[in-house]
C-alpha cells in the first residue's frame, strides 16, 4: 500500500490532468465552431461593421494567432488569476465569476442538502422496512421524480407556490434563502429520487454481510445495528455519490436559474456560450470542472480518513 | 427473463407508456387531425374540441398533432443515439478493461475529463459548430454522454476478468478478442441492456432540456421541450400549453425507467447493485 503522500502526489497529478484535459476540450470545441467570435463582437457592440474593422478586432482579441498560441497564452493568464475581460460584460471575467459563483454555490449547496437529508432518511426507513408500503410508496415517487424533467418542474412549482398560492413572489429579489427554496427543491426532486433508490441498494446490500449477522448475534436491537454499524459503513459510498451529484448540479443549475431570474454562473455560462464570448466560456467551464474534481477528490479524503481500508476510492459497482 | 419481466406488474406499466410512445412516434402523420406546422392567426388559444383534441396554441397550431410529432422526434433521436452509445460504450468499456494497463488508465482519464465537463456545453459547442438538424442534436448527446456509459461497462468487465470461466477460456487457448466477444460481453450484456433501456430515459429528458433551450431544432419544429419553451412566454395565462407537452415527457420518461427498472430486478434478482 503506497504511503499517503505518495498517494496524494498521484491524485494532485490526476486532478492536473484532467483539469487539463478539460481546458483542451472546450478550447477544441470552440475552434471547430465556425461562428467568428470577432465578428460577432463587432456585430453586437457597432452599428456598421467594415471587414477591416474586424480582421483589427480579431488581432487585438489575439484570435488571429493559433489555437495552441492561444491556448498557452490562455494558461498564462490562468496561473495569474486572469481570465481575460469579457465581450459581453466588459469586465474582467474573474470578477464576473466571483460575483455571480457564490448563488450557484448556495444554490447547489441548499440542494444538496435536501437531497442529502431525504434520500439517507427515506433510503434508511425503505430499506429497514424492506416491501413494506412505504417502500412500494417510495420507490413509485422516486420513479415520478427520476422522471420528471426539472425545468418543467421549475415552472409547475412557480406555478403552484408563486401563482395560485402566493407564498413566493415569482422574482424574489436578490439571493435570499426565500428566493432559493423553489429551485433548489426543482433540482433536487431528480437527483434526490436517483440517491434514495441507489442507497436504498447500498443498504440493503450491505445488510446482507457477516459483520451484521455477528452484531444481531451479540444481541445489538435490529435499529441499533443499522444506526450504528449499517448506516456507517455504507457512509463512505453515500458520501462519494452525493459529492458526484453536487457537481453534476451545478452544471444543471443554468437552465433553473433561467426559470427563476437568478443571476448565477449558469445563466452566465449559457449567455457566454450564445453570445460567443469564448474567454468566458473556457473559464466557466475550468471553475465548472475545478469544483467538480476539487468535490470528488474532497470526498476520497474524507473516505480514506474514517474508512483506511478502502483507500483506493470507493469501487464502482 | 422475458416471460419473467412480462409478469412483472411495474414492467407491465412501463412497457404500456412505451408502447404508446413507439405507437404515436410511428403513426403520428395517419393519428394526428391537423398538419403540426399549420399557423392560423384566428384560431389562437382555442379551447379543446371536435377538428382540436386539445385546443391550439399562440399560432392557432393542434397542440395534440404538434405533441404526436414531438413523440416521433424524440424517439427518432433517442433510439439510434441508444444504438450507438451501446455499441461503442460496450466494446471500448470492456476492451479497455481487457486490455488494463496503461490503455486501461488512458481510458480512465479520458472519461474523467468527459464526465467533469458539462453536458449543456459539450451540446452547445457542437450544435453551434454543425448547425440545427437532429444528427447534429444526436452528436451532441452522444459525445455528452457515451463515457458514463462506457465507464460503467468497464467496472463489470474487470470484475468479470477476474472470474475463474475467463482465466479457464484463456488456457483452452481462447484468444484476447474471442474471450471478450464469446464470454465477457454476453455475460455483462443482461445488465448492459437494463442500464440503456433507463439510458433512453435520460436520453430523451437531454434532447428536450436543449430543445428547450433553444438548441438542435429549427424553429417550429414540433418538440416537446422546444413546445415548453414556446409556452413559457404565456405561462400565466395559458398555464395548459406547458402542462401537455411536460406531462408527454413525463409518461416517455416514466415508461422507460420502469421497464428498466423491472428488467433490473429480473436480471439482478438481489436487487443490489446500482
Amino acid at each position: 500500500m503506497p504511503s499517503l503522500p505518495r498517494k496524494l502526489v498521484k491524485r494532485a497529478a490526476m486532478l492536473l490532468i484532467v483539469l487539463t484535459g478539460v481546458s483542451l476540450l472546450s478550447f477544441a470545441l470552440s475552434a471547430i465552431s465556425p461562428i467568428d467570435a470577432a465578428e460577432a463582437f463587432a456585430r453586437r457592440s457597432l452599428i456598421s461593421v467594415s471587414p477591416e474593422q474586424i480582421d483589427l478586432l480579431r488581432v487585438e482579441m489575439g484570435l488571429d494567432k493559433p489555437i495552441y498560441i492561444q491556448y498557452l497564452k490562455w494558461l498564462g493568464g490562468l496561473l495569474r488569476g486572469d481570465f481575460g475581460v469579457s465581450l459581453i460584460t466588459r469586465a474582467p471575467i474573474a470578477d464576473d465569476i466571483f460575483a455571480r459563483i457564490s448563488l450557484t454555490l448556495k444554490l447547489s449547496g441548499l440542494s444538496l442538502l435536501i437531497v442529502a437529508v431525504t434520500s439517507v432518511s427515506g433510503a434508511v426507513i425503505c430499506a429497514a422496512r424492506k416491501n413494506s408500503p412505504f417502500d412500494h410508496a417510495i420507490r413509485g415517487i422516486t420513479v415520478f421524480g427520476l422522471s420528471v424533467p426539472n425545468f418543467w418542474l421549475g415552472f409547475v412549482l412557480l406555478l403552484i407556490f408563486a401563482v395560485k398560492l402566493p407564498i413566493f413572489n415569482v422574482i424574489e429579489s436578490g439571493s435570499s434563502l426565500k428566493a432559493l427554496i423553489l429551485p433548489a427543491v426543482a433540482l433536487a426532486i431528480p437527483s434526490g429520487s436517483s440517491m434514495t433508490r441507489i442507497f436504498r441498494a447500498t443498504i440493503l446490500s450491505e445488510m446482507n454481510k457477516d459483520y451484521v449477522i455477528y452484531a444481531r448475534a451479540r444481541g445489538l436491537s435490529a435499529h441499533r445495528t443499522l444506526w450504528m454499524h449499517i448506516l456507517k459503513n455504507s457512509f463512505p459510498s453515500i458520501l462519494t455519490m452525493l459529492c458526484q451529484n453536487f457537481g453534476y448540479m451545478i452544471s444543471s443549475c443554468a437552465v433553473l436559474e433561467k426559470i427563476f431570474s437568478l443571476k448565477g454562473l449558469g445563466g452566465y455560462l449559457a449567455d457566454a456560450i450564445i453570445g460567443r464570448d469564448l474567454a468566458a466560456v473556457n473559464a466557466c467551464v475550468f471553475i465548472v470542472a475545478l469544483i467538480f474534481v476539487a468535490v470528488n477528490t474532497l470526498s476520497d479524503i474524507v473516505n480514506a480518513r474514517i474508512a483506511p481500508r478502502m483507500a483506493g476510492g470507493v469501487p464502482n459497482v | 427473463m422475458f416471460r419473467k419481466t412480462l409478469k412483472n406488474p411495474q414492467a407491465a406499466a412501463g412497457l404500456t407508456l412505451i408502447a404508446i410512445f413507439v405507437f404515436a412516434a410511428l403513426f403520428a402523420p395517419s393519428l394526428a387531425p391537423n398538419d403540426p406546422g399549420e399557423i392560423n392567426a384566428a384560431a389562437k388559444y382555442l379551447p379543446p374540441d371536435g377538428t382540436f383534441p386539445l385546443g391550439t396554441d399562440q399560432l392557432g397550431r393542434c397542440v395534440f398533432s404538434r405533441l404526436l410529432y414531438g413523440a416521433r422526434n424524440s424517439a427518432a433521436i433517442a433510439f439510434p443515439t441508444l444504438l450507438i452509445i451501446g455499441l461503442c460504450g460496450t466494446i471500448l468499456g470492456s476492451a479497455a478493461a481487457y486490455a488494463g494497463g496503461v490503455l486501461e488508465r488512458v481510458f480512465i482519464v479520458i472519461c474523467d475529463i468527459f464526465m467533469a465537463f458539462p453536458s449543456l456545453v459539450i451540446a452547445i459547442s457542437l450544435v453551434g459548430a454543425l448547425g440545427y438538424g437532429m444528427a447534429n442534436i444526436a452528436a451532441a448527446v452522444f459525445f455528452s454522454s457515451w463515457v458514463w456509459f462506457a465507464k460503467v461497462v468497464r467496472t463489470w468487465a474487470a470484475i468479470e476478468i477476474g472470474k475463474d470461466y475467463v482465466t479457464a477460456a484463456k488456457i483452452a487457448g481462447c484468444s484476447g478478442a474471442a474471450a471478450l466477444f464469446r464470454h465477457i460481453i454476453p455475460n455483462i450484456l443482461p445488465r448492459c441492456l437494463v442500464y440503456l433501456s433507463t439510458g433512453v430515459a435520460s436520453i430523451i429528458l437531454m434532447v428536450s432540456s436543449f430543445s428547450y433551450l433553444g438548441l438542435g431544432f429549427s424553429a417550429g419544429t414540433p418538440e416537446w421541450g422546444a413546445m415548453l419553451n414556446e409556452a413559457q412566454s404565456n405561462f400565466y395565462a395559458h398555464p395548459e400549453l406547458l402542462m401537455y407537452p411536460g406531462v408527454c415527457i413525463l409518461a416517455a420518461v416514466m415508461g422507460f425507467n420502469l421497464f428498466g427498472e423491472a428488467l433490473r430486478d429480473v436480471v439482478t434478482p438481489e436487487g443490489a447493485g446500482q
